[in-house]
């Protein structure tokens, strides 16, 4: 091993595969010396600085990543990313063409590779798309329902146009979740949204409040009540069982 | 429908099958210089295939015999009323190519195979027949192949024709969405081999049902079959909700009952578009320049983890089509395939069990 100081000119920095946390100031740069020149395994943010510490290490390259970027620390574009700056390709390398920015976004929120498949099918609307995720920041969960159904809609034939968050009712990725959903299913949310109003409109027996309610494939109305003693039940039932529920409930 | 002879670009046989009969046939038929293995060429892949993969299996045929077990009951699905249904696999994939095809989240062999020891496959049906003898089996060979689009490769129909008129208690059914039926059409039968057409119209069979045989042709073949004592079924089966639906489906129960009476008919069965969600990747990966109804369709994940359209909508669908049929005779026996009770109820107002037509063949049997 060796300690000197360079002039960032002097190093080679075609190594840097832009990795999520930036390398400890206390710690000198790692580099090690491959086909002759001394390149750089760490610290690639110091590049702009005209010296910089360097320790240089003696192992072969991979050895070296592997040890200074462990596998299992790494989000799963940074691997990429890792991956390509060593010359190895993946089935996932279109990933890499997104702005690095939501790249970073992605790995923070952990949102798994193979989620990210119907980004593949979205290159047309990378930089509106890039945005509106950077800014809305989803969870990876919401991460991945929103792409699905992004990538359902641009199937569909829609455009960036109707899938952008509306600026008047989204301030978080659950309400362009709601807006999109409701994009993706519109004759089956219209109904529900209807039958909700119809099964509002009945003339529920005191204490007794019902909505249409949504699970999967399955709509139903789902009635709610309390009930303090046998009496009461009794006077719930009874009630309930002379409750009329129109036809437009479920005929629709 | 292309023909069988291009259908494969690439041949493979096994050693043990170079002198069956299958690769007899298949190296006559097929333009393309067999090759002989020793094993399954391109291995075999870990998860599920690509969708460049999948379409690249349907056109490598792999020709071995099969080591496992043939006859099995059908897997039907998580909370579904079952029929007590059969399947006897003679092979993997199918040279045909719909949309909403469920082999696509299936398979994961990179080849087409078809099994060359049939003879295998009908020592276990024997042994299972021995064992249960009071067992009406249906056994169907339609499951993870086309009953009978590549049968000028295998005459497996005719083998099995012969089988089961030697065990009139069982009942074959051939599916299929060719018409391909003249390797058995003149074999002496005992009237259990039931020929079977999935059906939809014919826009629709335009549109997501590539490399099949048109409905008229299905039709005809049926006419045929039935004509020389076969009986027919009929799987409206998936349905797909599309723009005129309620039309188009009346006149495809039109096109049936004016050539099938009621009593030509041993089954029709009923299901919506439906299929794993996994299987999602793999539809935009092979059809996203042409998006199916499988994609655009408003499905939800419903109880046994499948999408398919919401329940209600199922229920007008399946209604519809199921009051078609009784409108113009009520002797047509329609049932739903792999639905929940909910959907029985939504649509017959009953159980399977307590419609007189079809409660037989959802009664508990003694089974392997």
């Amino acid at each position: 091993m060796k300690f000197k100081t360079y002039k960032s000119s002097e190093l080679t920095w075609s190594l840097d595969f832009k990795p999520l946390k930036k390398w400890p100031e206390i710690l000198p740069v790692i580099a090690l010396i491959d086909n002759g020149s001394i390149k750089v395994i760490s610290g690639f943010e110091r590049q702009i600085q005209d010296q910089v510490d360097v320790l240089i290490i003696d192992s072969p390259l991979n050895v070296a990543f592997e040890q200074v970027w462990p596998n299992a620390q790494l989000g799963g574009l940074e691997r990429l990313r890792l991956l390509k700056v060593l010359g190895q390709s993946t089935e996932q390398d279109f990933l890499l063409e997104w702005p690095v920015e939501l790249q970073y976004l992605l790995d923070q929120k952990q949102v798994a590779l193979k989620s990210l498949k119907p980004l593949e099918y979205l290159t047309t609307w990378k930089d509106q798309l890039s945005s509106a995720l950077i800014a809305l920041r989803p969870s990876s969960s919401q991460c991945r329902e929103v792409l699905d159904l992004l990538c359902d809609l641009k199937m569909s034939g829609l455009q960036w146009g109707d899938c952008q968050p509306e600026i008047k009712t989204v301030f978080e990725a659950s309400h362009w979740m709601t807006q999109l959903k409701t994009l993706r299913n519109p004759n089956t949310l219209q109904n529900d949204s209807l039958v909700n109003k119809s099964v509002m409109h009945v003339p529920w027996p005191r204490g007794v409040s019902a909505k249409w309610e949504r699970q999967g494939d399955q709509a139903s109305i789902v009635i709610q009540a309390k009930v303090n003693n046998k009496l009461e039940w009794k006077r719930l039932t009874e009630n309930l069982q002379k409750t009329e529920l129109g036809d437009q409930i479920w005929n629709s | 429908m292309e023909l069988i002879s291009d259908q494969f670009s690439e041949l493979y046989i096994h050693e043990k099958s170079w002198n069956s009969l299958v690769a007899k046939r298949a190296r006559e038929i097929l333009n393309v210089t067999p090759i002989k293995v020793s094993e399954r060429p391109y291995g075999n892949r870990e998860g599920n295939l690509t969708g460049k993969e999948f379409s690249l299996s349907k056109k490598r045929l792999y020709l071995a015999p099969h080591e496992g077990h043939f006859f099995r009951k059908c897997p039907g699905t998580q909370g579904a009323a079952c029929c007590n249904y059969f399947v006897l696999n003679l092979g993997v994939q199918c040279n045909m190519n719909c949309s909403y095809c469920y082999l696509q989240s299936y398979i994961n062999s990179p080849v087409s195979q078809i099994y060359t020891n049939i003879e295998d496959a009908l020592i276990e049906l024997d042994e299972t027949a021995l064992k249960f003898p009071n067992s009406p089996f249906r056994v169907g060979t339609g499951e993870t192949i086309d009953s009978l689009s590549l049968d000028d490769i295998t005459h497996y129909s005719k083998i099995l024709v012969q089988w089961f008129s030697r065990h009139p208690k069982l009942t074959c059914e051939f599916k299929t969405k060719s018409d391909n039926i003249k390797n058995f059409i003149d074999v002496q039968h005992a009237g259990n081999v039931v020929v079977s057409f999935s059906v939809n119209p014919q826009s629709i069979i335009a549109s997501e049902e590539h490399g099949t045989a048109s409905l008229r042709q299905r039709l005809h073949a049926g006419r045929t079959a039935s004509n020389q004592g076969f009986p027919v079924a009929f799987h409206v089966d998936p349905m797909i909700y599309v723009s005129g639906w309620k039309v188009l489906y009346s006149e495809l129960v039109d096109q049936i009952t004016t050539m099938f009476t009621p009593k030509e008919i041993r089954w029709i069965s009923i299901g919506a578009l439906r299929y794993p969600p996994e299987m999602k990747h793999i539809l935009r990966e092979r059809f996203s320049k042409n998006p199916p109804a499988a994609l655009t369709g408003e499905l939800f994940l419903s109880g046994d983890g499948k999408l398919r359209y919401d329940q209600g909508l199922r229920n007008q669908m399946f209604s519809h089509v199921i009051g078609e049929f009784k409108k113009r005779d009520k002797g047509y026996p329609a049932f739903l395939c792999m639905e929940a009770p909910e959907s029985w109820l939504g649509t017959f107002q009953q159980t399977p069990r307590q419609i007189s037509q079809i409660k037989d063949l959802f009664q508990p049997m003694a089974a392997p």
